[in-house]
């Protein structure tokens, strides 16, 4: 049974990453042809910000951007062992990465909890602005309303999807170090505990091409909605800050859309 | 053994100088005139004489099979011993007639046997002679391995030699290094005889992992035994389905029924593959695209 698993495992595991890699072939077509592009990259019609952001989301974004491409290299090649006898290396440096990603998601976790949680909160109002923003995404609206910081779909991801499937790796990862104490409880339905830590092994590949997925249309939004603030996010370039700048009043409907990256 | 060949040349302050040249000449040349004899049907590819004096530091066998030259006449076998080997070997105090048991000075026969049989099995089984190896031999004789070689069975079975080496064999006790090196060595050891198991041997965190040198992967041995090596059908055999439990179990925390319904995978993950509907459907419609389209268009191209 578990042999069939992991191929169909495999399987998904490609289709999530063609999707992730798809989003973007859809994106640009989409953006060129709505001429969204030439509004952004030509005209430099890009979001306006009304805050700085504090360095601190930016250092921790940079550490765990940094971890996490760490963590998928050296983890796909304990399952695919591309090249011969990088084992030892490549183990040890998920060991360092996985206690480094950690520590940046406890700590964001209490920044936000301190400082920016408000970002993340859904509200009513945004969910009954999903379809609108969605639309927009797949170039069938031309923009959706601006309510906050971020928008739904950015909220639930952010603040909702990440956080727990981080969670669920790094249960899954730890219980592969130490099932006795992780997976003792799992062991009587799985038919032992090394039979649950197979299970959490899949779980965790899984978990892992679910992230890339998600990181690669993250990548794509956050490139093609808003470049500038990518740029500033990794401190490549200044932040401008439009103080006089409304929410309800957007200068253009793409800018209102966009501005929500 | 490896002392009595030069030692005569050694003695160069003697009283009587001429008398010794002239002694160690005619010794050279009754040596010479002996080993042309007793080697006779040997034969070097290129010069013939050169190989029975004037190499340092060899002596013994090696003074002819210490030659990377030396190759049985008519099969061009290389008999060869490189003594580098077997000076790095845990045998490098151990005569050559304790492994070439049948070795006889007054043999003619091309392996100089005073009996006729392979005399290289015979070396190969020649541990079982020793008194340190006799626990092993217990163990040994009841395996598959065992029993085919041991009653020379025709189909033969892997004797001592044919997985530990034999020139250039080392202690896994002494030599840490080596252990580890030799736990790489499956494709070497084992794949000689069963390269389709070898090859089959191909799931994640085993095979894949194993061939990739991962320190931590099992070797063959580790699951299927080395010495107590059984039939996978066979009850006694570690992987058999009473026993695969407790050998999962060497790596696997409390690996009872459901991590060893697992285990087929570990030799099975092509067939798995091949089984899957998916990757059914992605040949089929792979193949008909090449037969159809693929053909079509670089025969039309080709026009
Ligand atoms: C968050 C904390 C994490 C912990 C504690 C953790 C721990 C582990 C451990 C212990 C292993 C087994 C290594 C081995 O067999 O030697 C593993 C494998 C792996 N990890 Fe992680 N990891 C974490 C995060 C991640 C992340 C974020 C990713 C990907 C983005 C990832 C991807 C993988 C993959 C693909 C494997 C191989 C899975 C397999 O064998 O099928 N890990 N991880």
């Amino acid at each position: 049974m578990l042999a069939q698993v992991n191929i169909w495992v495999d399987i998904i595991a490609v289709i999530m990453v063609a999707i992730g890699l798809g989003f973007w072939v859809f994106q640009i077509v989409g953006n060129t042809v709505t001429g969204r592009f030439r509004k952004k990259f030509v005209e430099k019609q890009w979001p306006h910000h009304d805050e700085i952001v504090p360095i601190a989301p930016k250092i921790m974004h940079g550490v765990h951007v940094a971890s996490m491409i760490t963590l998928a290299v050296s983890g796909l090649y304990t399952r695919f062992p591309i090249f011969v006898g990088g084992r030892e290396i490549m183990k040890n440096v998920h060991f360092v990465a996985m206690y480094l990603v950690c520590i940046i998601l406890l700590m964001r976790i209490y920044y936000a909890f301190m400082m920016d949680g408000r970002n993340f909160i859904m509200t009513l109002k945004d969910i009954l602005n999903m379809p609108r923003v969605l639309m927009y995404y797949m170039f069938i609206g031309k923009s959706y309303p601006h309510l906050s910081k971020y928008n739904v779909m950015q909220k639930m991801t952010y603040g909702l999807i990440f956080p727990i499937f981080m969670v669920v790796q790094a249960y899954t990862g730890f219980s592969l170090m130490w099932p006795k104490i992780l997976l003792g409880w799992a062991g009587q339905f799985a038919g032992g505990v090394a039979a649950a830590a197979a299970w959490a092994r899949i779980v965790h590949f899984m978990v892992c091409m679910f992230l890339i997925m998600m990181t690669l249309i993250h990548m794509c939004l956050s490139f093609i909605e808003d470049y500038p603030a990518l740029l500033m996010f990794f401190g490549l370039a200044r932040q401008e800050v439009h103080e006089e700048h409304g929410h309800e009043e957007p200068a253009t409907p793409q800018v209102a859309a966009a501005k929500a990256h | 053994m490896r002392s009595m060949g030069t030692k005569s040349l050694q003695h160069h302050k003697s009283p009587q100088p001429k008398r010794i040249r002239s002694m160690v000449r005619t010794s050279l040349i009754v040596a010479i005139a002996i080993s042309i004899l007793a080697f006779g049907t040997y034969a070097y590819a290129e010069d013939l004489p050169s190989f029975t004096v004037g190499i340092p530091g060899r002596s013994g066998c090696l003074v002819c099979h210490g030659d990377p030259k030396i190759q049985q006449n008519k099969t061009k076998v290389s008999l060869y011993v490189s003594q580098e080997d077997i000076l790095q070997s845990a045998h490098k105090d151990v005569a050559c007639t304790k492994c070439h048991v049948d070795f006889s000075q007054a043999s003619t026969s091309q392996a100089h046997t005073a009996v006729a049989g392979d005399f290289k099995k015979t070396a190969s089984l020649a541990c079982k002679n020793c008194h340190q190896h006799s626990g092993m031999l217990k163990v040994y004789s009841k395996s598959i391995h065992g029993r085919l070689s041991l009653s020379g069975d025709p189909k033969g079975g892997a004797s001592c030699g044919d997985c530990h080496g034999s020139h250039n064999i080392k202690s896994f006790k002494k030599d840490k290094a080596y252990k580890a090196e030799f736990h790489l060595k499956g494709k070497e050891v084992c794949g000689k005889c069963h390269m389709k198991y070898y090859e089959s041997y191909d799931d994640y965190y085993h095979g894949r992992a194993y061939k990739a040198n991962a320190v931590d992967a099992p070797a063959c041995w580790d699951c299927h035994g080395a010495h107590d090596v059984a039939s996978a059908g066979n009850a006694v055999s570690m992987v058999s389905k009473e026993r695969l439990p407790k050998t999962c179990a060497k790596c696997h925390v409390d690996a009872s029924k459901g991590l060893v319904s697992f285990a087929p995978m570990i030799h099975g993950r092509a067939q798995a593959q091949d089984k899957n509907a998916l990757i059914k459907m992605k040949n089929k419609v792979m193949a008909w695209f090449n037969s159809n389209v693929v053909k079509n268009v670089t025969a039309w191209a080709g026009r």
